[in-house]
């Protein structure tokens, strides 16, 4: 009787090399994990150590992680009038492309996972396709027509810009969320007496909120850190936005300001983080929605 | 409150016919029960009725006008739905006072009605929350508020105690039979659950295979089914149903079972020859002492389900339910007991057809 009982309380081999083998895989999963979170971090960790360090010791040999000096001149000098205009022009656009972006995607979104009609999921592929294409060839098209309606140097050119590159996957998303929303919500409200417009605005468009707020961040960051468009159709300071203001300013032809550049991407890169930090779940149940069924 | 006419009414998703020429007349404040098995079509026709899935062919008209072409916000109807449908994003306040909304009644009226609605409801304390801090039972009330605050000409049902236990299952099939008398609607009740359908509406609808195979006073359909499949459908524990002859002698009918034994029909039925399937019902056997009644049988599982007991006995003919009143001496499990039939609730149906075959004078 003892015997039987201890027999089947201890683990049997096969449990033992199974539970062996999942440890030995989760370890595999955390080594890799940890690997691609050191290659990212590391142009993070080299912009704050160089952020502060003296212009004379950024290339340094050997290179040194933490400054032998630590100067906080490079952040005084970036607190004046320009970067107050830089940051003004890239939150307006990246605010107004953002709003465009995630509102229209919002509309098609909703048509396509709603109404269906002929060639729904090839449009579907033609946006995830748009995908594929290079920024630079949107940006030659995007440009000769902006010179057509004179949008050059303003705004509006870099939210369209923006709106743009980052429709796609505003659409994408937006259509995941949208597709498992239960539509008897939406038919209880046509019975109450709302038309689709009013179905749209007063009961999906709420229910919808974390992948709008999935979809807005998303098209903040990139229009944040975009860079190309930003050179391309601005030609003054007071249009410009961050990323093309901090080239120019600083990369001169023969020299950089390598330090100061990188005490000015610290700065930038605030807001974003600030965005992550409080938005992160928000953001995480709208680019995850539709992944798991649940 | 108005009565709703469905006239032809056929629906097709791609080749697959759902609906196959539904004719359906329902009185002002009748509360008819669609009922029939999962993929028979009575959601299907609900929704049509709601203006929720487009008209394949024939009319829809509510209170004689054809709604046919009206959005479902211009049909002046109200609906409930199996997952409650509450809008998340509002509190319950809100989710009812948003129909009123819609139709751009004023501030105090609505408050007035939701006020009125949630006090017939026992939602006046709940008013703030949101869905998601609601019960079962207590969504399904909003949903119903929801479709109360405004007096609509027809209610709509659709499935609504599916995803609730079977204790507030009862509570609130007294509760919307309750709302139903003192609103003085017109209902129509979808549900796959004949009981409920038994003890709510005024009149049942049975569809089957996008058929309306029957219709009419629940006791009428427990007592007279046309078809086999309505004697299978309707009462729980369902018909026993088994093959049998009918045969004529002397100028009377009588049956010969399976296994060769013979029963009286007693002049009920036309003395004719034909192959039948014969039914009865659990309640109209009786156990009696081996060896006495028409079947013997070996028990095989006795139910205790506290206001009768039900017994399953292998029989030579097959498997049978005997439905006994509760507390009085059942044989045990594998005991032999004898079973008698009341004769008179005998049921017989063509064979293959599986039509009732009426008896003399009815």
């Amino acid at each position: 009787m003892t015997q039987s009982l201890t027999m089947s309380r201890r683990a049997s081999p096969s449990r033992i090399s199974r539970t062996l083998r999942r440890r030995a895989n989760l370890g595999m999963i955390y080594v890799c994990v940890t690997a691609l979170v050191m290659v990212m971090l590391i142009p993070v960790g080299w912009m704050l150590s160089t952020s502060f360090k003296p212009l004379k010791d950024v290339f340094q040999i050997p290179p040194r992680w933490i400054p032998e000096v630590i100067t906080f001149q490079n952040y005084a000098a970036q607190f004046n009038e320009v970067l107050g205009t830089l940051t003004l022009n890239s939150l307006i656009v990246a605010v107004c492309a953002a709003a465009l972006s995630t509102f229209v995607g919002a509309m098609t979104a909703y048509g396509i996972s709603r109404f269906r009609f002929r060639g729904g999921p090839v449009l579907m592929l033609f946006f995830m396709g748009s995908l594929a294409f290079p920024v630079p060839l949107i940006m030659i098209s995007l440009y000769g027509l902006f010179v057509k309606l004179g949008l050059l140097n303003t705004y509006a050119a870099l939210v369209l810009g923006h709106t743009a590159i980052t429709i796609p996957v505003s659409i994408w998303l937006l259509k995941n969320f949208f597709d498992q929303l239960p539509r008897e919500v939406e038919e209880a409200a046509y019975v109450d007496g709302a038309t689709p417009l009013k179905v749209f605005v007063f009961i999906v468009l709420p229910m919808a909120r974390p992948a709008l707020a999935a979809s807005a961040i998303f098209v903040f960051v990139v229009s944040w850190n975009e860079l190309l468009f930003g050179l391309t159709f601005t030609s003054t300071t007071d249009m410009r936005p961050l990323p093309a203001g901090i080239t120019l300013i600083f990369l001169q032809e023969f020299e950089g300001a390598w330090s100061e550049m990188m005490a000015l991407a610290v700065i930038v890169s605030v807001p974003v983080l600030v965005l992550f930090f409080f938005f992160q779940k928000t953001f995480l149940r709208g680019v995850t929605a539709g992944a798991v069924k649940g | 409150m108005a009565n709703v006419q469905i006239n032809q009414v056929r629906k097709s998703y791609g080749p697959v016919e759902i609906l196959h020429g539904i004719d359906l007349g329902i009185k002002d404040r009748e509360f008819v029960a669609l009922v029939g098995p999962s993929g028979c079509g009575k959601s299907t026709l609900l929704r049509i009725i709601a203006g929720l899935e487009e008209l394949g062919q024939g009319e829809i008209s509510i209170d004689g006008d054809v709604v046919n072409d009206l959005t479902p916000k211009d049909r002046d109807i109200a609906m409930v739905f199996q997952s409650y449908a509450l809008y998340p994003h509002k509190n319950v306040y809100e989710n009812m006072a948003f129909t009123l909304k819609m139709r751009g009644a004023k501030r105090d009226e609505i408050d007035q009605k939701v006020r009125a609605a949630a006090d017939a409801l026992n939602l006046t304390d709940y008013l703030d929350r949101s869905p998601a801090q609601l019960s079962g039972g207590q969504r399904q009330r909003v949903a119903m508020g929801r479709a109360l605050v405004r007096k609509p000409k027809v209610f709509l049902f659709d499935e609504p105690l599916s995803n609730l236990d079977a204790k507030l299952r009862v509570e609130m099939r007294t509760e919307i039979r309750r709302l139903h008398q003192d609103l003085e609607a017109t209902s129509v009740y979808v549900t796959h659950d004949q009981v409920e359908a038994m003890t709510m509406a005024d009149r049942i609808v049975v569809l089957h295979d996008g058929h309306i195979v029957q219709q009419g006073a629940p006791m009428e359909l427990y007592d007279r089914p046309a078809t086999v499949f309505v004697a299978s459908f309707i009462g729980s524990p369902q018909m026993n149903l088994f093959d049998g002859q009918l045969q004529h002698s002397g100028g009377r009918a009588a049956l010969t079972l399976t296994d060769g034994s013979g029963v009286d029909l007693g002049g009920r039925f036309a003395p004719t020859d034909a192959d039948v399937t014969w039914g009865i019902r659990p309640d109209d056997l009786s156990l009696c002492a081996p060896g006495a009644g028409v079947l013997q049988g070996q028990v095989a599982v006795v139910e205790h389900t506290g206001g009768e007991v039900l017994v399953f006995a292998d029989t030579a003919i097959g498997n049978l339910c005997v439905r006994a009143p509760a507390r009085t001496p059942v044989p045990r499990v594998g005991e032999t007991t004898g079973i008698a039939m009341d004769n008179d609730r005998l049921h017989l149906f063509s064979r293959p057809a599986g039509q009732r075959i009426a008896e003399i004078g009815v």
